[in-house]
């Protein structure tokens, strides 16, 4: 089956080039020019993964993420032109999987594109009937994680995590109590090896922190390592 | 409190004190003169009166005389006069405080000489010799009221006079020159005003240097009128002036800010195009003829966008070359409409010509950033013109501002009236006009190009639809604008 992609971007002649590059990569991409038909599609189409970019005419990039995060958790891909980290940033804490700067090589991109949908698919994989085994729930404390449904709950709640911060805290819960440092995080999170000065996996960790109830002393249950990584508390 | 406060209340006190002690010593020293005159003599002119009344009596009439007047006059309201013989005693016998006698003896000795008239008696004593040779010194004490007439109004009241005492001394002065007391009470408030009036200058001047301070650090977007409040002033003129200065580096600042962001965009669709193409080309080499045109279309598009954007940033920095060439106008503009012509008939579009038969319209310029400057608005009228429309470019001399003005309209959709002047703006672009090749740099350079040679440029919409941009450029003998 191939993986359904839909490209978000207003300069036609750059989608057309990534479109026909992707597509003989394995992916079906369909494209749309401005914000509002990008929701739209998004929302509608039965999409594996949206590649949108930050600038947009009519509402730009980052209102349509908010937009579909609202009532989607469908992975996202942004594409931020920008010099400044201010898009990147207000991405990533909107609930963006990734980013990758623009300009950026087709091949930069499509290897991105894999990197989160191997994320995504390996739940659904290994939720396939008759797949050995079904690995346990992971359960500390108040939150337990079915990797296998890419399901998590807190306090027997629901917990709504984007695909990204699903693999982070299952990393951090897996290990819980132990230091993991940001180039595993990165390189099993993320699927791509930790670059200076990306401060993504920081990002990400602000927002899984704010879906998390603090300690009982009002720490954070994810605690900054300096210059290590991050810790899941155990309680 | 910065130190100009201090420095200001400092020396205002330090006036104000100046002036306070000045003006108090004067009234001291004043007051240490009138001081001189002695102790328990009345000085009144009532009491200067009866004194020369009693001393005229006893030269004229005798001690009989003098006794006689003195005893009728004991009764009286008024300033007892009292009569002291060589030997200090009263001629009634009431008892004169020895010093007051000293002091009423030496001065009648020193007014009144032995010999010679009698002068006219200043200091409230005098002596006078009776006929039969006994004299005698005639003063009036000071009557039984609380304090000598000459004393400061604020010295503290002395002690009533002793009633047995028939000299009536005066209160017992402070030994130093200022009473304590009001001294404090001036020093404070002029303390109260100095800090006043050191706040009054000194606040504005703090809010001013706060809004420096800020501006150094980038804050520009604050304003000291409403600081500075219905205050009309040097310092509230400054304080306005400051937010003009403020206002204008601001709205200069974001647009260098948009520029740079705009630049920077405008770039990198070309670099994401020629990354995409590269990355194709890579995957698909079979289709390299192809490829490689796109990416040569995406440089040559880049190449012009840094070409114009030099040329812009050149004419903003003033660095336009030659400008004192004499340019014909009218070869320029046939030239122009040439090219554009032979470029409109491929896109289906026409170019109407008219100018005056004239010969040469001279102004002095620079051929090259004028011929830039004009096709780029012919160019702009042809891309916004939609198929077989026309675009008519029109050169007439203008007699009211001994210049020329050339017209250039198109038939295309036009500019929303609110836009009209931020077409001129670099990277403008109309909302609709998306399918547009270009960046929004042309007409921005000739605006510049136009100013630059002191002209200038406007747009209106057409009545009939289209825009209508129209240069006008100043003839030969005015000379380019300088700056």
């Amino acid at each position: 089956m191939e993986t359904r992609v839909l490209l978000v971007d207003d300069d036609a002649e750059l989608a057309e080039m990534l479109r026909e590059y992707l597509l003989r990569d394995g992916f079906a991409v369909d494209l749309a020019h401005d914000g509002e038909s990008g929701v739209t599609a998004a929302l509608d189409g039965d999409y594996a993964i949206v590649v949108l970019d930050a600038m947009l005419p009519g509402i730009d990039g980052i209102e349509a993420l908010r937009r579909i995060r609202a009532s989607s958790m469908l992975p996202v891909l942004m594409l931020t032109g920008r010099g400044d980290d201010a898009d990147r940033i207000a991405g990533l804490e909107l609930g963006a999987d990734d980013y990758v700067p623009k300009p950026c090589t087709p091949r930069e991109l499509a290897a991105r594109l894999r990197a989160i949908l191997r994320r995504t698919r390996r739940g659904r994989a290994e939720d396939a009937p008759g797949h050995a085994a079904a690995p346990a729930p992971v359960a500390v404390g108040p939150l337990v994680l079915w990797p296998a449904q890419r399901r998590a709950e807190w306090d027997a709640r629901a917990l709504a995590l984007t695909s990204t911060e699903f693999d982070l805290l299952e990393l951090l819960a897996r290990s819980a109590g132990r230091v993991v440092s940001k180039a595993e995080l990165s390189a099993q999170g993320l699927g791509r090896p930790l670059t200076r000065f990306d401060r993504s996996i920081d990002v990400h960790m602000s927002s899984i922190r704010q879906k998390l109830a603090p300690l009982a002393d009002g720490r954070s249950r994810i605690q900054t390592v300096f210059r290590k990584g991050y810790q899941y508390v155990r309680e | 409190m910065g130190r100009l406060f201090w420095k200001f209340f400092f020396f205002f006190w330090l006036a104000q004190l100046t002036a306070g002690l000045g003006v108090g010593l004067t009234f001291w020293l004043k007051d240490r003169a009138h001081e001189g005159a002695p102790a328990g003599v009345d000085l009144s002119p009532p009491a200067v009166f009866d004194v020369n009344a009693a001393a005229a009596t006893l030269r004229h009439g005798g001690v009989a005389a003098l006794r006689a007047l003195l005893d009728e006059q004991r009764r009286l309201p008024g300033p007892p006069v009292f009569a002291l013989d060589e030997q200090g005693r009263e001629l009634f016998g009431r008892p004169v405080a020895p010093e007051t006698q000293a002091r009423v003896l030496r001065l009648a000795s020193a007014a009144a000489p032995a010999e010679g008239p009698p002068g006219p008696v200043r200091r409230g004593v005098a002596r006078a010799v009776a006929a039969d040779g006994s004299a005698y010194v005639l003063f009036a004490p000071p009557s039984a009221q609380p304090g000598p007439p000459g004393a400061p109004s604020f010295a503290p009241p002395g002690p009533p006079p002793h009633p047995d005492d028939g000299d009536a001394r005066p209160p017992p002065r402070s030994p130093l020159p200022f009473p304590p007391i009001p001294l404090l009470a001036g020093a404070l408030v002029s303390l109260l005003f100095a800090a006043l009036l050191a706040w009054y200058f000194a606040k504005p001047i703090r809010s001013l240097r706060a809004a420096f301070a800020g501006a150094a650090d980038g804050r520009l977007g604050q304003r000291l009128a409403l600081e500075m409040g219905g205050r009309r002033d040097e310092l509230a003129d400054l304080g306005r002036d400051f937010d003009r200065m403020a206002a204008r580096l601001k709205s200069l600042m974001d647009g260098q800010r948009r520029l740079l962001h705009d630049v920077s965009h405008e770039l990198r669709s070309p670099l994401a195009r020629l990354q995409a193409a590269i990355g194709l080309l890579r995957q698909q080499p079979e289709r390299g003829a192809d490829l490689l045109a796109r990416i040569e279309r995406e440089s040559v598009r880049m190449e012009r966008l840094v070409s114009e954007l030099l040329a812009l940033s050149r004419l903003e920095a003033g660095m336009a070359g030659r400008l004192d060439e004499a340019v014909d106008l009218r070869e320029l503009l046939d030239a122009l409409v040439e090219d554009a012509r032979f470029e409109a008939q491929a896109a289906a579009r026409r170019v109407d010509y008219a100018a005056p038969e004239a010969a040469a319209l001279a102004i002095r310029g620079n051929a090259e950033l004028l011929h830039r400057a004009l096709e780029n608005v012919v160019r702009n009228a042809l891309k916004h013109s939609p198929e077989g429309g026309r675009v008519s470019v029109e050169l007439a001399p203008e007699a009211a501002r001994a210049g020329y003005r050339i017209r250039v309209a198109d038939g295309g959709a036009g500019v929303p009236e609110a836009e009209l002047q931020a077409i001129f703006a670099p990277f403008y672009r109309s909302a609709d006009g998306t399918a547009v090749d270009g960046y929004g740099l042309g007409l921005a350079i000739t605006q510049r190009v136009v100013a630059l040679h002191g002209g200038c440029i406007e747009a209106a919409n057409r009545p009939g639809g289209g825009l209508c941009v129209s240069v006008f450029l100043p003839r030969l003998e005015s000379g380019p604008a300088s700056g």
